[in-house]
């Protein structure tokens, strides 16, 4: 396991914590917070699958 | 294929556990297998009577001759295989059919005459009409416990696919082993799977999983009813996305024909590792304001 893959498990486990903290705060009608969140876990998911994507294209 | 070890390979002291077991469950599989098909038709048709008719016989205002009717519809349903049994048990072997087919048993008289309605032609006439015609008597008694005011509708289509697996199972024949088929089998190599399951695919796949049901016990306490429906919908679409996101980087372990070079890997995932940096530093300082 190279040290990319360490850092792509991490953003997952990172986007799932975001998520979970946009759910709460979605929960407690902080609607602002809850967006900013659950974007922040979007994003981190995403860059964790783009960081371990194999192939040549970009 | 390969042989399988038969009921007495399951009685070898020194086998091990694992076969042991399996013979155990093949000898449970087949006694089920052996069955008659009057046997498979009472499960449905005690949760048909279970749900339409003993309801029915016990309403309030129904007759006692309603309870004896729907006791009697039970005892006809469980009393089927029995019958069906004896009339296995009653007819010889093959072998003994030929050997004394000249001397044939007396016809029995009296009420020994009962003895010879077994097999599977009465446990059907049994089993069917016992249990249809006492049924009825019910409905015919208590006509009030099945009218729309009292029977629920999701009760009375339970009821409907009882009667309908009832009469299916009646209807058709029991499946019973094939005595010939032990001689087809072609004994060989066991069978090889074309591809095995990569290890270690199961560990991300059950991170996953664990993850996008740790979201789920968020905002179960929420009052208002669509603030809750909202967090319910955007913690199984949150679920999701992780668990697809686990997948996909499981999958990616495995593509080697194009292997990214760690510089590629990096500028591709830069843009977005740049705007997840830029969110939390805007984060950071819209909570220290």
């Amino acid at each position: 396991m190279q040290l990319l893959d360490l850092l792509a498990a991490a953003l997952v486990l990172g986007a799932a914590a975001a998520f979970t903290f946009g759910a709460l705060a979605l929960a407690r009608a902080n609607d602002v917070e809850a967006i900013y969140f659950l974007v922040v876990g979007v994003v981190a998911l995403r860059a964790g699958v783009q960081l371990v994507r194999p192939g040549a294209n970009a | 294929m390969t042989n399988r070890p038969g009921p007495a390979a399951g009685t070898d002291p020194a086998a091990p556990a694992s076969v042991r077991s399996r013979s155990r469950r093949n000898v449970v599989l087949s006694r089920l297998s052996e069955l008659g098909a009057s046997a498979q038709a009472a499960i449905p048709g005690l949760y048909a009577w279970s749900i339409t008719v003993a309801p029915a016989a016990w309403s309030r205002g129904a007759p006692t001759v309603a309870k004896v009717a729907a006791i009697a519809g039970v005892i006809a349903l469980t009393t089927a295989p029995l019958v069906e049994g004896a009339g296995f048990r009653r007819s010889p072997p093959a072998e003994a059919n030929e050997a004394s087919a000249a001397a044939a048993p007396p016809q029995p008289k009296g009420l020994a005459v009962l003895s010879a309605w077994t097999g599977p032609t009465w446990a059907r006439i049994w089993s069917v009409w016992g249990f249809v015609l006492s049924s009825a008597i019910v409905w015919t008694l208590a006509p009030s416990a099945l009218s729309s005011a009292r029977l629920d509708g999701v009760r009375g289509a339970l009821g409907v696919v009882g009667w309908a697996l009832f009469a299916f199972a009646s209807a058709g024949p029991s499946l019973r082993a094939d005595p010939e088929a032990a001689g087809r089998i072609i004994a060989g190599s066991s069978l090889k799977p074309r591809s095995e399951l990569p290890r270690g695919d199961g560990v991300y796949v059950a991170a996953g999983v664990v993850l996008a049901l740790a979201m789920q016990g968020v905002g179960w306490g929420v009052a208002a009813p669509e603030r809750a429906v909202l967090v319910r919908l955007v913690t199984v679409v949150c679920g999701v996305a992780v668990l697809g996101a686990t997948t996909s980087i499981a999958l990616a372990r495995h593509v080697t024909r194009f292997p990214a070079s760690r510089r590629l890997r990096l500028r591709r995932s830069l843009p977005w590792i740049a705007i997840l940096a830029l969110f939390l530093a805007s984060g950071l300082f819209l909570i220290s304001r």
